[in-house]
Parts: C-alpha cells; structure tokens; sequence
C-alpha cells in the first residue's frame, strides 16, 4: 500500500515541505530510501527500523520504498526518521491515515522509539502553518519554539508510541497542543537586563560616540590601550538600542532555531543579540557555511550587535568576508546543491589596540616601529574601514573618575533619545528601502543631507587641511545627519560637521607625515 | 665623558689611527691622481668607490702601479702581489675589474643622473676633507652643500613621540628659513621630520644614506626622497644598487657629522644611533646641542644626559641661529612672533590652551577647558582645520606648531 505524509527541510532559514512516500508491497524484505538523500537521511532506515520494532510494533516483512519529494532537491539533517517512520508503518497498514492530510512531522528517533530534539523547528512550524496545516507533531525538546507560531496546533511528542496513539485517535494529556502568547513572554523577559550603561565610569567622548552609533545604526570601531573598557562599553550596546519589536524577534528566533541555538530555557528571542566571536574564528563561523549550511556570527547578530574585539587579530580573509554582509546585509552561501540566504543586519562594534603591544602612542611604553604599527593597522584593509562610520579613541580612565561617586546616565535614558532619533529616521525614509542613517546611498545622501553655503565652505577646507577623501566625505555627511537628528534639526549645521568630523577614519599613517 | 668607539673601516685600520695621517697628504693624494691621469681618473676612481676601497688603499695603488688607470689595468697577479692591500680588498677590485665595463657604468650613472663627485674635483666638499678616513669620493642625487652655508645636523630616535617629532619639524623649518642647511640620514621618525620641516620651510636639506642613493630607505620616506633632490641632495659614498645593511648606517653618521657644523639631537635613547653620530662629531670637533625632554621620558635621557656633559640646551631655533647664522638675527626681536597667529575665539581658544604637544585625549582636554564632549570635539575639529592642531591616529590631539 501506498501512504504520504508531510514533513519539511530547511533552506536557509526558510522551511520548504516535503513530502515522506512510503509504499509496502509483498517480496524480498528490503528497505529502501530514495529522493536525493545526504547520509544521515540514508540512515534513517536503520533507526526508523529498530524504533519501530522497540515500541512494541512489529512489521511484517515487506519491501519497503521510501520517497522524500520533490527528489530534485537535496535533503540533509534527522528531522526525516519521525515521518519516515509513520509513512512506513501506514504504509504497512498497521496505523489509519485519515488524519494525514492535515498533519505534518517532523523528530530524531533514537532506537528505542524516544524522540529527539532538532534545529529549525519555528521555521518548520511557520511552513506548515502558511501550507494550511492543521497540527504540527514535533519533538518534546523543541516544543516550545513552536508554539509561539499562532495558527497551528503545536504538539511536543516525546515517543514514537505517543504519536501513533495520537494517530489512533487518543487524545491524551502528553499529546495536548501547547500555546505560548509570545507578547507576554516579551514583556516578562524584557524587563529585567543585567548590564546598563552607567557602569561604565567616565568615558564621556565613547558614550557619545556610541549613542550617536546606535542612533543611526552607524558602524563603530574603538581603539585604545588593553584594559581602557572597550569590551565594556560594546557589551552595554543593545541596551540602549530600542526593543526589540515582535516582527524583529519572530526574524532572529528563525535564524537561532536554524542555528540549533534555541532550547527549553530560551525558545524564543526577546532581546537584541550581542555576538562577539573570538578573534581566532573561521570564515564560515562569521559569515555561515558549512557542508550543510548554517548561519553564521552576522546572521546571529541580526538586529543587533556584532562585536569584533581585537579585530587586527582576525583573519584576514574573516575580515574580508565581512565586506559582503556589510554592504548587502545579507548573506548568500553558494553549493552545488543551492544557495542559501541568510539576513545580515547588524550594527558592527570593533575594537582594536593601536599598535601589536597596545601603547601607541606613549612611546614610553611602546616600543613598535612606525613600521609595526604601520602594519598591523594595515590588517583591516580600507574597504572594510570605509563601511565603518565613526572610530573613537578609548584611553585608560584614571582612578579618580573610577571611584566617582556620581552616578552616571543609565541606559534607560540614552535610548529614550536613541528611540525619538530613529522614529524621526523612520518618519524621513518611509517608502523607501531604508530605515537608518547609515544606510543612505551616495545620491540619498544628496537629498536628504543638503548643505548650506557656509556648511559647504567647512567641508572645503576640510577636504584641503586633513585630508578628507571621497569615500570618507559621505561617512562625514550621514554621521552629522544622524547627530543633527540627534539635535531634532532639519538642517545639518556647521557644528554638526565638525562634530562628525572628530570621529572620522584616522587610521593610517598621516600621523608620520607633515 | 663620551668614549671614541673603535669603528672598524674596512680596510684594518681603526678609527683611531686615522689621526696620524695628515690631511696634507690627502690633499697631495688628489694632486698625484690627478698628476698621473687627469680628469678621466673619476671613471677609474668611482670603480675604486665600486671596490669600496678607502683612501689609504688608493693612495697603495698609486704607490704600486703609478695611476690608477694603470692600476686598474695591472694584471691580476700583480694586484695579488701587493702585500700591503688586505685580501678581501683585493678580491673586490678584482672582481669589480671583471665584471664592470668603466665607460658603460659611467654612461649609465649619467643616464640615471647619479653625480660622481671625487677628492680629485673641486666641488668635493671641504668638511669632508678634513676627516681622517673620508671616502674617495661621494654620489649625488641632486647637488652636494656648498662649503660657505652653515649646516646644521638633524639627528634622533627613529621610533620618536609626537613632541619629538613637532619639535624636529619646527626647529628645521625656522633653521631652514634661516638659511641653514639641515643635513640627516632620512631615516624613520626624527631624521625624516627633519628633512620635511626644512623642506616645507623651503630650505635646502641633504639626506646622507647608508645604502646606494637610487635606493630609498625606508620605503615611506618616498615623498621626502623626491623632494629632497630638488630642495638639496640624497649623498651616499655607496655605489648605487649597494642595498642597505645594518654595517653601513653607523659609519655614514660619519659623514652626516662631517657636513655640518653642529648635531642637534632631537630625541634618543641613552645608547641609540644618534651618539655615534655625537661621538664623531665631537672627534670632529663640531658643537653639539640637545632638545631637553621631561626626566622621566625614557626617549630623552639621550639628549638629558648629552645636555649635562656639555652639550647646548636647544629651547628655541634662535639658540642655533645665533651661533650658525648670526646675521640672520640681526633685526629681528623674536621668531616666534613671526609665525602668524590666527585669532581664535570662544571653544577654540579653549581647547587650544589645553593642548599640548604630546597626545592628550578628549576628554582629558574637555576636563582642562570645562567643555562638552560634543562642543570640544567640534572645536578640536575647527583648529584641525585651522591647521592649529593635529589629530594622532586614534589616540587623541595634540598642538600643530610650537
């Protein structure tokens, strides 16, 4: 007999149906499995063998034939052995399939029936839900996830017995579908941060430097001496940015369930994300990648802060991966196979010494060469320092400021005026493919960063006394629109250049020329 | 005080013993040459320089062969035979002979517009002269000083702070409006600054290298290279193509003492490149002079310690004027006044008190002047403009000019 059940694989971080065919006929006991299969689908058969007959079922020996379609597209991970399982056994006719239409699986078996956890389940369940499914059967582990999707019953099945006694009809207590309102979690989760910005003692030019960063989602790199707080201050970043809204966090939880990065403690995001790799990663830890594809550091930062500390200290080739992600925000992994893409936006926080001993420039205590220092500023190559809007100098605080008693501004406040200097951005670029400063295009930055004469004048002589480039021109023009927001003006003054002007690119070597 | 250090020549001699050879047997040197084959000799002789023979085994070969055309011609046995060159003198002029056309080289060195200047010409600095182990003759991008204008030499640490660094560029560029040449040896750090202060003071500057003059080193120094042999000259007793080796910077310095009048030592290390330039110019008898620093820089205990053995305390460029270019004083009160002073007003004046000429941060310089941080970073960013400050890489913002 011939029997189909759905299930779903994830592309990307989108979940594509797929469809488990199973047919059981009379002749030699064979089982097999086709459909363009990677080798852990292949070994379903094993484990789907063993499971069934270990949940006290007993299969009549047929030739067994499997199909996952369409067989045109490659399917990889273990969320298959569940449907696999139940297609075969409908198909041996030891289970009724009227509810098929209606149900889609997906699980892990172990060999002793047990259903295991597996990644992208938000994604699988949000499949099922737009296909017009009625139930979604996944693992126990994994429930939670699921159950924010509204519109779909959301079932957490721990056994392979539970889901046939489900499919019998029995409705009982561990087969009951789960409802999680995703709101209220939200604002139970919310409420309490354990970092805040009025830790971080004195350091009055990086505070400004990073409200004017998140206000318009510029790109910041931090330089300075080991132990000046850097790491600190880029850690209290998501806290002044806005909440994160539901759309927002509904995105990230699909990439984090892709990623097998959501579990019972946290099945759904409710805060902005801070990823900070360590210096020695991979390629395709930052940018995604791997034989069977997943998200990497700049999709997990989707929303919010990607910190690269030390960032002289990477890779060079990590650092140049990043120019795509920067620029696209998004990210596209090309196989053989397919090619995924993951979302890539995110606000990049670096840091970096100034000089390979972190000294520079107190040559009482550095002893690099010019050509040293030359060198390993050189490690992060002008592409990528062109997509970086404002650099800041982060000096050791002394331990008067550190003993201050007075308290210094919390989070709280820096991002009620973070919020009224985005939603006046959101007003300015509604309609248009952009919502932040930072994102305006050469000709965007014509219309909306218009300059007076004597605003014109300033950038003249700029260009002419330190040496302002083309590129650096338009990274000066988006910073004073994002610090004129800040000021609630319609018109980019003076000052506001010169202010953006002071967290300008400095980090060749004009310092060694007259 | 500062002991002679023992610089092997090359040729077996020690530094030292130079001072029993008189320079008037020098100066009779350059007259047998010239005696023996007239001007044609520079082709022979910059196959000498080729040899990197010194003036000593010059004068050997005279004594042996009677020219040096002759010399040059002489049969490999009768070089080999003559006992009082050492071997490995011997194996390079003989290599050199075999392996170096002299009319090609010398086209080729005219083509690439490399002057050759030896002890036989007129133009061949008189300084240089009076040395005792001064080379046979010099190659020149640009042109060589003239003997009559005073030279001061530029010297310091190559890895040097801002404050040494403002102070090199400051005091070469009023030496240079002077009429001072600055001479140094376009090193990194306090060397190049020198070079780029005399030469945006539009003086003439010369540059003495370790290495071949059509080799610029360091590589940074690029600009200042081009520059340099328009506003003065690259000098080197090298043969061109000679690539820089740690052995030969120590004893140019030599020479670079030898073309000025005074050292100046901008900023060094207790023991650093700059003291053996001062131990040859105090062999030389030049006068010495140091940029005090604070006590506690490690980069001027070099200069501190120069300065409490004798040396002149350089606070102003007038303190070298007046002793090199007494004439340019005359009449004038006070250089510094002369340096235009814009006005400055509200925030910037502010900041621009703060400011000094090492490094200080933003908000060191906002707690100095009571400003905010956005109003300071605004204003630093005006007298950045202005050209009243400059900003150091990441690392904060210091004063432009003394």
């Amino acid at each position: 007999m011939f029997c189909s059940i759905a299930s779903a694989a994830i592309y990307g971080i989108e979940a594509r149906i797929i469809k488990c065919e199973a047919d059981c006929i009379d002749g030699l006991p064979i089982f097999n499995m086709v459909g363009y299969l990677s080798s852990e689908v292949r070994e379903a058969k094993d484990r789907v063998r063993t499971a069934i007959r270990n949940s006290g079922f007993f299969m009549k020996p047929k030739h067994v034939t499997v199909n996952l379609s369409p067989a045109d597209i490659r399917k990889a991970g273990t969320a298959f052995d569940l449907p696999i399982a139940i297609a075969v056994m409908a198909a041996s006719e030891m289970i009724p399939t009227d509810m098929f239409d209606n149900i889609l699986l997906v699980g892990e078996l172990g060999l002793d029936g047990e259903i295991k956890g597996i990644s992208g389940v938000l994604p699988v369940v949000l499949a099922a839900r737009d296909a017009g499914y009625k139930t979604c059967i996944v693992p126990k582990d994994n429930v939670m996830e699921g159950a924010v999707v509204d519109g779909i019953d959301c079932i957490g099945a721990e056994t392979l017995e539970s889901v046939v006694r489900y499919l019998f009809g029995s409705r009982e207590d561990d087969m009951k579908p789960l409802k999680i309102d995703p709101e209220s979690i939200f604002d139970e989760d919310r409420s309490e941060m354990n970092l805040d910005f009025y830790e971080v003692a004195g350091q009055p030019l990086a505070r400004r430097a990073v409200e004017i960063a998140v206000s318009g989602q510029h790109n910041i790199l931090m330089s300075g001496p080991p132990g000046a707080g850097k790491t600190m201050i880029a850690r209290r970043i998501p806290t002044i940015m806005p909440r994160l809204t539901f759309d927002e966090s509904m995105e990230l939880s699909r990439i984090y369930s892709v990623a097998g990065k959501l579990d019972k403690d946290r099945f759904f995001m409710t805060r902005r994300p801070f990823r900070s790799p360590h210096h020695t990663a991979t390629v395709s830890s930052i940018v995604g990648g791997g034989v069977t594809p997943k998200p990497g550091e700049v999709s997990l930062a989707v929303s919010g802060v990607l910190f690269l500390d030390e960032m002289p200290e990477l890779n060079r080739e990590v650092i140049e991966a990043l120019r795509g992600p920067l620029e696209d925000r998004t990210v596209m992994i090309s196989r053989i196979n397919a090619s995924y893409i993951y979302p890539a936006r995110f606000m990049l926080a670096a840091s970096m010494n100034p000089c390979p001993c972190g000294y520079y420039p107190d040559r009482n205590r550095c002893t690099c060469t010019d050509n040293m220092v030359r060198r390993y500023r050189g490690k992060i190559s002008q592409p990528i320092l062109d997509r970086i809007d404002l650099y800041i100098n982060v000096d050791k605080i002394n331990f008067s400021e550190l003993n201050n008693e007075r308290k210094n501004e919390s989070s709280e406040a820096i991002r009620k005026r973070v919020e009224r200097t985005l939603n006046i951005q959101k007003e300015r670029y509604r309609g248009l493919d952009i919502c932040f400063n930072s994102q305006l295009s050469a000709g965007q930055i014509r219309k909306f960063c218009k300059l007076g004469d004597s605003e014109k004048t300033l950038l003249e002589s700029a260009f002419d006394s330190i040496g302002l480039s083309a590129r650096g021109y338009h990274r000066i023009l988006r910073v004073a629109r994002t610090i004129a927001d800040m000021d609630e003006s319609d018109k980019i003054s003076g000052s506001h250049i010169a202010e953006a002007l002071g967290y300008r690119e400095n980090m060749g070597t004009e310092e060694m020329r007259v | 005080m500062i002991e002679h250090k023992n610089i092997d020549t090359g040729d077996g001699l020690e530094a030292n013993d130079y001072d029993c050879i008189f320079p008037e047997i020098e100066e009779s040197l350059a007259e047998r040459i010239l005696n023996a084959d007239g001007p044609e000799a520079d082709m022979f002789l910059m196959q000498l320089c080729h040899a990197e023979l010194s003036r000593n085994q010059v004068r050997i070969l005279i004594d042996r062969f009677g020219s040096i055309s002759e010399a040059y011609h002489a049969d490999d046995e009768d070089i080999l035979d003559t006992k009082e060159l050492s071997d490995e003198a011997k194996q390079r002029f003989i290599n050199v002979r075999k392996t170096v056309d002299v009319y090609e080289e010398w086209e080729k060195m005219r083509k690439q517009e490399i002057m050759f200047i030896s002890l036989i010409n007129e133009e061949f600095p008189e300084r240089l002269d009076k040395i005792s182990n001064a080379p046979v003759g010099l190659f020149i991008l640009g042109r060589l000083p003239y003997s009559t204008t005073p030279a001061l030499a530029i010297v310091g640490s190559r890895e040097c702070s801002n404050y040494g660094k403002e102070v090199a560029i400051d005091i070469a560029k009023k030496l240079a409006r002077a009429g001072i040449d600055i001479i140094s040896g376009m090193a990194a750090g306090i060397d190049g600054f020198a070079h780029r202060g005399a030469l945006n003071g539009g003086g003439d500057t010369f540059a003495v290298l370790g290495c071949g003059v059509d080799i610029c080193y360091p590589r940074e120094n690029i600009d200042i290279y081009v520059r340099i042999q328009k506003q003065g000259g690259i000098i080197s007793e090298y043969y061109p193509g000679t690539q820089p080796i740690s052995f030969n910077f120590p004893l140019r310095n030599r020479l670079i003492s030898a073309l000025s009048d005074g050292i100046l030592v901008v900023e060094a290390r207790q023991r650093s490149g700059s003291w053996i330039t001062v131990d040859y110019g105090l062999e030389q008898g030049k006068d010495i002079y140091a940029i005090p620093g604070r006590i506690s820089d490690r980069l001027s205990t070099g200069c501190n310690n120069l300065i409490r053995t004798g040396a002149k305390a350089v606070t102003k460029a007038e303190d070298i004027i007046e002793e090199l270019a007494p004439k340019y004083l005359r009449g004038k009160r006070n250089l510094v006044k002369e340096e235009e002073t814009a006005k400055l007003a509200g925030d910037e004046l502010k900041i621009y008190k703060a400011l000094e000429l090492t490094a200080c941060s933003v908000e060191e310089l906002c707690s100095r002047s009571g400003l905010a941080i956005d109003k300071a970073v605004c204003a630093l960013t005006m007298l950045e403009i202005k050209g009243k400050c400059v900003k150091l890489g990441n690392s904060g913002y210091a004063r432009k000019s003394m």
